[in-house]
């Protein structure tokens, strides 16, 4: 065994259920690896949220719960006031976190509850069907926008990050999954985004963008090529707020 | 021996062959148990630089 030696985290126990070439399933490696390096698998009691990204519980040997769909923010809160020994962290989507939960979201960063979120922000509701979401891009193809969306019959897409950089929380951050350097940026993030609730700092939450290739119509490699191309140059990357 | 593959987990996304910078991930010749065309590695060219392992969804690689 040479030190370049690199071999999936036990706590990935099986074959995941994702699409070829999905993000959600390269960040459920990046936080097997962080859980894992930290030694905290045992301490750890993930909200899954639902949608595509729920799927981790399936092959991820980690403790789980399953709260009201969007309501990450109100869950997490609950949970770490009821067990502040275990850490309170979210694998949530776009649609839940920033659309069906967003009053949710907010409020705890509001109230710099001390827990994690990580969204997946795929710019529309994959598990659904492909339909689109606040975050969707202007011109962008989806479902439920057949001609692309456009500002006058939908709207400017939403940016949750315009609001959070205004509050006072831990953590703030926006990585990718496009390449094999933003891969280790979103596995700095998480991990930074945990000790700041080790170190009961407050709210943390990292953004990463992640490619969903079946409802894109992209193949995987092409929908890598959008990230870094159009998303990563839309939205503002790396740590916003680190306190 | 440099890098160690589970080809009956690949889906076929070829991440893997986009990020091999050297060019010594192709795919293979046979499909897999799911039907899908894997990926192979010319453990000569390789490099051992992990990219394949980091892009990789669903665990095939491993680095030794």
């Amino acid at each position: 065994m040479s030190n370049r030696s690199k071999k999936a985290p036990k706590i990935m126990k099986c074959e995941n259920k994702f699409c070829a070439g999905c993000g959600h399933s390269l960040f459920d490696r990046i936080l097997g690896e962080v859980l894992t390096e930290m030694n905290i698998i045992g301490e750890t009691i993930v909200c899954s949220d639902i949608g595509c990204n729920h799927m981790f519980q399936y092959s991820m040997a980690v403790d789980v719960i399953v709260p009201p769909h969007g309501k990450m923010g109100a869950a997490l809160t609950a949970q770490k006031r009821v067990r502040p020994d275990k850490y309170a962290i979210t694998i949530a989507g776009d649609g839940g976190a920033y659309a069906i939960g967003l009053a949710e979201t907010v409020a705890a960063a509001t109230r710099n509850e001390n827990v994690t979120m990580f969204v997946m922000n795929n710019t529309l509701y994959a598990m659904t069907g492909g339909q689109a979401a606040p975050t969707t891009q202007l011109g962008q193809i989806s479902a439920s926008t057949p001609k692309g969306r456009t500002e006058k019959d939908h709207g400017l897409d939403f940016d949750v990050f315009n609001v959070m950089r205004n509050l006072d929380i831990a953590y703030l951050a926006r990585t990718s999954v496009a390449n094999p350097s933003e891969i280790r940026k979103t596995k700095n993030a998480v991990k930074k985004a945990i000790e700041k609730q080790r170190d009961n700092k407050g709210f943390s939450l990292v953004e990463v963008l992640v490619p969903c290739p079946t409802n894109w119509g992209l193949k995987p490699v092409d929908a890598m090529k959008r990230i870094e191309n159009e998303l990563m140059v839309r939205y503002e990357m790396g740590e916003i707020i680190d306190k | 021996m440099k890098v160690k593959l589970d080809v009956d987990r690949c889906k076929g996304c070829y991440l893997c062959i986009a990020n091999c910078k050297i060019g010594a991930i192709s795919k293979d010749d046979k499909p897999n148990k799911k039907g899908v065309i894997p990926v192979k590695v010319d453990q000569e060219k390789c490099v051992q630089c992990g990219n394949c392992y980091t892009m990789c969804p669903d665990l095939v690689f491993e680095i030794l």
